[in-house]
């Protein structure tokens, strides 16, 4: 294990859209905007960069390059997990930073969540999709020929297992709904800001899935969210205070593309990368300030605390109650409402509020004092990543 | 029933439309590794435990046990609309492999981890079998 990438770069410069049910501009458009006002943020013009991380599908690098003036791009890569991708894609930035091969760094996530699904009437087609890559054929030969067409039938086929062996109860799941939902009331950006979720509101909503209520899942959302890195040491003479990258990693249950035949059905990805990252972080999980965890759907959320091994197996039940997840609490979660209540932009909503949290710039939301925090990606068939983050001092 | 939008079924190609081909035959049939004997599914070029590149098909008489189920109650397929609630069961088969399919005559009460089911498969294409889940 080496733990040579530990501290090596910083998050310098963050952006994020405006999370919309039915954006008026197109995803490039959109991520353009957030990657300009990123590399801004970080006191850089656009020709400072010569690292991109473009998302997968909607807009290559050499567009963004194109559009916004960075005339000599020295490293670029894709990553192609899922929900996984832009939290997987710090370790590549800070790879690429640490070798010497790339000096800033943008990685930049946008997509049509909600207009993909529900287009207004009057809307253009757009040939610009998400590119989820052949980990689908599985999916398409064995499970979608069945009805189970989206994630929250997927993941129902261990999200069930789950719930019976642990014997986890829809009061369980609702903390988390309603920790994201209360985060979410003192943020701007929050698409379910001004509509508050009682416990009634969650157990009457309807179901979906396996143990999945709608109030389970996370929202459909047009958005885009940019992040800039560079080495530490030159982040110290940028605008912010640098939040450093200590440690990340990417993991993948096995067999990633296949769900049923996995020999061990609980064992996801993060299970794989968590203690990889906390390794080369030198820290542990109970060091944390924060959770920044991707919430696509609440019963993930438990098993990603557990597989951080910031509660044993089973115990994200009780790890949840209490008030420990909420603002004030031990572990605040998700302070910015998440997937589940800001709105859904791959997790990188998640980087950014992280980034704000140790920058001491996430205003109703801070965590008082803060100086490390953890925020997980999760995507396709269970592929996770981690990245954890720390205020420089 | 006319008008119904129609079910999915896929484009196969490789491995995968080989498994149909020889299900479509009427039996179901299952990769076995030439040289350590297992049995593998989701179709795959080696197998996981000795690396080995040679198998071949074997057929399976379908039968299993209830590994574990999911009921879907609200979908995006519109496919399914009408079916809506159902229930999907993964099959733990006697050779080994799990494999997923529709519940048919039996309902989610009867439903118990472990319960003795065999898999059915009805070709809806030369290249693609769908297949149910019943009582052995
Ligand atoms: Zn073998």
């Amino acid at each position: 294990m080496t733990t040579e990438l530990s501290g090596k770069a910083a998050i310098v410069g963050i952006a994020e859209s405006e999370y919309l049910r039915g954006a008026d501009r197109t995803v490039p458009e959109l991520v353009f905007d957030v990657s300009m006002r990123a590399i801004a943020d970080a006191g850089l013009k656009p020709s400072d960069i010569n690292g991109v991380i473009p998302p997968p599908g909607f807009v290559s690098t050499e567009e963004i390059a194109a559009n916004l003036g960075m005339p000599e791009v020295t490293y670029s890569v894709t990553v192609h997990m899922g929900g996984a991708s832009p939290t997987a894609a710090l370790q590549s930035a800070a790879m690429s930073i640490a070798a010497g091969i790339a000096d800033c760094v943008l990685v930049t996530f946008g997509w049509n969540g909600y207009s993909a699904i529900r287009p207004r009437p009057d809307a253009k087609a757009t040939r610009r999709k998400l590119d989820l890559g052949p980990v689908l054929e599985t999916a398409r030969n064995f499970y979608i020929p069945y009805g189970l067409r989206s994630a929250a039938e997927w993941y129902s086929l261990y999200l069930q297992r789950y719930v019976d062996l642990y014997d986890v109860q829809p009061t369980d799941a609702a903390e988390i709904a309603l920790a994201c939902r209360a985060h979410a009331q003192l943020n701007d950006k929050a698409l379910m800001r001004g509509r508050p979720m009682t416990l009634e509101d969650y157990l009457e909503s309807a179901p979906i899935a396996g143990p999945l209520r709608k109030l389970d899942c996370c929202l459909e959302t047009d958005c885009a969210a940019a992040v800039v890195l560079t080495s530490a040491e030159r982040a110290r003479d940028m605008p912010h205070t640098p939040v450093l990258y200590l440690g990340g990693a990417e993991g993948h249950p096995y067999p990633a593309d296949e769900i049923t035949n996995r020999p061990e059905l609980l064992r996801l990805g993060l299970d794989f990368a968590a203690p990889r990252a906390f390794a080369m972080a030198g820290v542990k999980p109970t060091d944390m300030d924060f959770l920044q965890i991707y919430d696509c759907f609440t019963y993930v959320v438990m098993m990603e605390l557990e597989a951080l091994g910031i509660c044993e197996r089973g115990g994200a039940k009780d790890f949840v109650k209490d008030g420990n997840i909420r603002l004030g609490g031990r572990y605040p979660l998700n302070t910015h409402g998440g997937l589940l209540s800001q709105g859904h932009c791959w997790g990188f909503n998640h980087v950014v509020e992280a980034t704000r949290q140790l920058r001491h710039e996430a205003g109703a939301a801070q965590v008082e004092g803060c100086e490390l925090g953890v925020v997980t990606g999760y995507g396709d068939l269970g592929d996770g990543s981690i990245a954890v983050l720390g205020r420089d001092r | 029933m006319a008008g119904s939008p129609r079910k999915y079924v896929p484009e196969t190609e490789g491995l995968n439309q080989e498994f149909f081909l020889k299900a479509a035959g009427g039996t179901l049939h299952l990769q076995r590794c030439d040289d350590c004997g297992t049995y593998r599914h989701p179709p795959r070029y080696y197998c996981q435990h000795c690396f080995s590149g040679a198998w071949h098909w074997e057929p399976s008489a379908g039968l299993g046990k209830v590994a574990s189920w999911v009921t879907t109650h609200f979908t995006i397929d519109r496919g399914w609309v009408e079916d809506l609630p159902y229930t999907t069961i993964v099959v733990e088969l006697e050779e080994g492999p799990r494999l997923l399919g529709a519940m048919r005559d039996l309902t989610v009460e009867q439903l118990e981890l472990g319960m003795k089911v065999k898999v059915v498969g009805e070709t809806k294409r030369d290249d693609f079998v769908f297949f149910w889940v019943e009582t052995q």
